[in-house]
């Protein structure tokens, strides 16, 4: 059901995006050399270039970065932020949730809670939903949101439906309680009857990975799909035309109720702000709600890719960052792989965001096997783990 | 619309230089991919106010075919 959340005001946000990127046409040969089917993808679906992590580089890293470029500009807000939400399903670990580790390396108080969100292309509208729960409710004096997604689908690029056209991407988000701010109205949706249209089949506890490395070798094999894709257990499978299917059925219309809600029409709203799946679903979605297309951008998705989470939040800083003019009415909508989605819309009027950043990782973060070397020692009791 | 106009649309969305016929065999459309259905279903939608879904083409085989999901809309 469709509800409002009041007193809470989006202070600032960040994005963060890799330095590699990769181009459209630096990938012809995947499409059989087909320069004509490259040239429709780009212009029809938008593809461009999209962006991507180096080695050893993971989600939580995109967003630390990003927090810190919005702490510096809000340092009070370390000692005054309650809790801290990790959105994401590339987290670092099994356990515990990144969040903790985050809140000990961005030096935010210890007064502060700390938990992980396991929410894909909806998980931005998801995460201010329940930061601004917790500021509504009074749990909270100021949320720090973090929100990103790396490598979900994988790197094997002659998997042409999944791994062309995601990227990577992460971001930071302050809300604080004002008692001066304006109405945010959400509407969260989802249908699991069709959970398994996006998933990752293996690593989870439904078809674990087990102790007998013989009894895994399927989940590393790859399966070819009639097209040739190659597809893996362990990597992300997609149904696209059930996913398709699902956002022209549901999103159009949530969005006309959202607006309904809140006793508006599209020409009230200044910006459609939709999670980038690719351009030709955003104008689809723009068309069939009566947006003029110069409100709905879709140029992130060119830009960077689409970024599952990540992706409203650098559509943000993108469409925003380099203007001084803060968004006005905006309606966000998130929707995907669940199937979820959501929708926030609020008056923008004052907020601090700046262009993505682009993250440039230390040359000496330690490797994975580096990391598994120090567990091995850890274990062995050879060192601490504080050594 | 006329089978004339559709067919020039048609072709519009495949972005083909060659024209296509009714009889022609979607089998034989190297365009004819994810991307063009995305397309002539938003098409189907915007003109006929009609949400035909991907499985729908499945049981097309010609464009014939494409144009009888329109039921009447294409003539």
């Amino acid at each position: 059901m469709f509800h409002t959340l009041r007193h809470v005001r989006i202070v600032g946000i960040r994005s963060a995006v890799p330095t590699t990127e990769i181009r459209l046409e630096d990938e012809g040969a995947f499409y059989g050399g087909d320069a004509k089917k490259v040239t429709r993808l780009r212009t029809t679906l938008g593809m461009d270039r999209r962006r991507i992590c180096p080695p050893d580089v993971t989600a939580s890293d995109l967003c630390a970065h990003a927090a810190d470029a919005l702490l510096r500009v809000f340092p009070s807000a370390r000692s005054a932020i309650d809790a801290v939400v990790f959105v994401s399903q590339a987290t670092d670990w099994v356990q515990p949730a990144t969040s903790c580790e985050l809140q000990h390396r961005l030096g935010l108080d210890r007064q502060c809670a700390a938990f992980d969100v396991n929410q894909g292309c909806s998980g931005y509208v998801y995460g201010l939903w329940l930061g601004s729960s917790l500021i509504a409710a009074g749990a909270a004096r100021q949320v720090l949101l973090l929100v990103g997604d790396v490598n979900l689908a994988g790197r094997d690029i002659r998997n042409r439906i999944t791994v062309p056209v995601f990227g990577d991407g992460g971001s930071a988000t302050l809300l604080a309680r004002d008692e001066q701010a304006g109405p945010m109205h959400f509407g969260l949706g989802t249908d699991g009857r069709d959970f398994d249209a996006i998933i990752t089949p293996g690593g989870g506890a439904r078809i674990p990975l087990v102790p007998d490395p013989a009894d895994n070798e399927s989940m590393f094999e790859d399966i070819l799909d009639p097209s040739g894709n190659p597809w893996r257990l362990l990597k992300t499978y997609m149904d696209g035309g059930a996913i398709f299917n699902f956002t022209m059925d549901v999103v159009p219309k949530h969005i006309r109720a959202a607006l309904a809600y809140a006793s508006l029409t599209e020409k009230d709203i200044d910006w459609l702000i939709l999670h980038q799946a690719n351009r030709q679903i955003v104008e689809s979605i723009a068309a069939k709600t009566g947006f003029a297309l110069e409100k709905a951008p879709s140029a992130s998705f060119g830009t960077y890719g689409n970024l599952a989470s990540a992706s409203i939040p650098v559509a943000l800083c993108d469409t925003f960052g380099n203007t001084r003019q803060a968004p006005g009415k905006v309606l966000l909508c998130g929707y995907g792989i669940g199937l979820s989605w959501g929708s926030c819309l609020c008056d923008i009027a004052e907020w601090d965001c700046a262009p993505p950043l682009d993250y440039e990782p230390d040359p000496d973060r330690p490797t994975r096997r580096q990391h598994i070397e120090r567990w091995e020692q850890i274990l062995r009791g050879e060192r601490t783990r504080h050594d | 619309m006329t089978k004339k106009e559709f067919l020039a649309e048609f072709q519009e969305i495949l972005q083909r230089d060659e024209p296509v016929q009714e009889e022609t065999p979607l089998a034989s459309l190297a365009e004819w991919d994810s991307v063009a259905r995305m397309v002539l279903i938003a098409f189907f939608d915007r003109t006929f106010g009609q949400q035909i879904k991907f499985d729908a083409f499945n049981a097309c085989h010609t464009v014939a075919d494409l144009m009888a999901l329109t039921q009447g809309g294409i003539v």
